[in-house]
């Protein structure tokens, strides 16, 4: 009797060093990341790389019937639907023959000026596969990583605008951190008044918009562009509408729709040329005499 | 003792265990619901390891729940390894507990789970505020914590359910295993 008393505490012993030591495991753990955050992220992206690829064919059929549910959601909708796409598509015709003279002077200026239009913006569309599951995350996994050519900090854009930029990439998977995330910044400029500020995510469905150099010339209505400050970022992508918040401050009406986002284009951007000292660009031009540049005349 | 519960049997619940919570898992991660919803959703892990962990914790070694959240710390972009060690300790401390909640009426048991996972909430928010994690949202963490408590009692019907009867002989029994 008193041996199997004494072996039971032993065992007990034993146990409550060895769930000690489980804790102790999962604190280093949790130390690790807070201190070599990059690494244990691309450790992570590592991981995911693994296993989402591995049970794709599960999310897929899953999502999809998410998806029908939502449709059939949407069937309810759809008389009322009709109508207003009708309208819209009324009003749209009409700005297609805006833009189209538009385009076409846009042309002709171009001509006469010899202005490059940025070459470098091409893109890679990728499938969302998953997403952050948290609910305190706004983030998409996407089927394309470095396998592709992805590189962390691309721009992701629905094909109209901006969702967010790429943070994590894998070998055959990337992660999206979308504009609302808690952790999201992007200097924006505000169109017609060109003011920037920076659009910080504050996990609502509208984006608060920050640091705006002089907030009185920025009116609600007003378009949001990337402003491309970050040099990693390309300039001039639509991003949203400035909004009156409900909190008296200015937010974002985001363009993209996040509902529906199962295809992004990740905007392939090549780092800007920067010129850091006056006259370094004349410089070039000595030193390399065959890419000489157009002679210029004047008027 | 040992006898009554045959290794192959808690061998079986533990991978069944396992098997609802990787669908947990899976069903999280599914790109469905992107856009941020007022109130979050309960957290169905730790609402179904609480009920588990109450009425039959001979099934789920604390091992297999550490292994558990340390993956879906990993999977679901949480900080790694922080809500795990928080669920290891709510774990023992409800195996250690249980046994004042044995002669249960449900509120007590609910009462129980409540403030362990109110606990494990604010430890874990106090943890990443300390370390000046960027954004902490207490509130919103709050709101999850109170819609998991909210749906606590629906797991525990299923669960009964699942388990099915017997709760007594199994008590006695998971309290010899866990002693």
């Amino acid at each position: 009797m008193a041996r199997e008393k004494s072996g039971r505490i032993y065992f007990r012993t034993i146990r409550r060093i060895l769930i000690g030591s489980l804790v102790v495991f999962l604190l280093a753990a949790f130390l690790f990341w807070r201190i070599e955050n990059p690494r244990a992220e691309r450790q992570r992206a590592l991981i995911l790389d693994r296993i989402v690829p591995a049970v794709d064919w599960i999310l897929v059929p899953v999502t999809h019937a998410a998806e029908m549910l939502e449709n059939m959601r949407s069937y309810s909708r759809i008389h009322t639907q009709n109508l207003e796409l009708r309208r819209e598509l009324r009003k749209m015709k009409a700005w297609k023959e805006a833009a189209l003279q538009l385009e076409q002077e846009n042309a002709k200026l171009r001509a006469y000026n010899n202005v490059k239009p940025e070459p470098d913006l091409t893109y890679i569309t990728g499938l969302v596969v998953a997403d952050s599951g948290s609910p305190f995350r706004r983030s998409v996994l996407l089927n394309i990583g470095t396998h592709d050519g992805i590189v962390d900090g691309w721009a992701a854009t629905d094909g109209l605008a901006l969702v967010g930029r790429i943070s994590g990439v894998g070998n055959r998977i990337s992660r999206v951190i979308l504009l609302n995330d808690s952790n999201s910044r992007l200097p924006v400029t505000v169109q017609p008044s060109g003011q920037r500020a920076i659009l910080t995510g504050d996990d609502s469905n509208q984006p608060l918009l920050q640091f705006i150099d002089n907030a009185e010339l920025v009116r609600p209505g007003d378009r949001i562009v990337s402003s491309g400050d970050g040099g990693v970022f390309p300039e001039g992508i639509l991003v949203g509408q400035v909004v009156d918040g409900p909190d008296r401050k200015l937010r974002a009406m985001l363009t993209a729709d996040f509902r529906q986002l199962d295809f992004v284009r990740v905007l392939r951007t090549l780092p800007k040329e920067r010129l850091t000292e006056p006259g370094e660009l004349v410089e070039q031009r000595r030193r390399h005499p065959v890419l000489s540049f157009p002679e210029l005349t004047d008027g | 003792m040992a006898e009554r519960t045959p290794f192959r049997f808690r061998l079986l619940s533990g991978t069944a265990y396992s098997c609802l919570m990787c669908l947990l898992l899976l069903i999280n991660i599914v790109p469905y619901d992107i856009w941020p919803r007022r109130f979050p959703g309960p957290d169905l892990m730790v609402a179904i390891t609480f009920v588990w962990l109450l009425h039959r914790p001979a099934q789920i070694p604390t091992p297999l729940v550490a292994v558990v959240f340390f993956v879906a710390d990993i999977l679901l972009m949480r900080p790694i390894g922080l809500w795990a060690a928080l669920m290891v300790l709510a774990a023992e401390f409800m195996r250690h507990r249980r046994r004042s909640v044995r002669e249960r009426t449900f509120v007590a048991e609910w009462a129980l789970a409540s403030g362990v996972l109110l606990a494990a909430t604010l430890a874990n928010v106090a943890v990443l505020s300390a370390v000046l994690f960027e954004s902490v949202l207490l509130d919103r963490a709050m709101f999850q914590a109170g819609s998991t408590i909210m749906a606590y009692p629906l797991v525990s019907m299923a669960a009964r359910h699942a388990f099915g009867g017997t709760s007594t002989t199994a008590t006695g029994k998971a309290r010899e295993e866990a002693g």
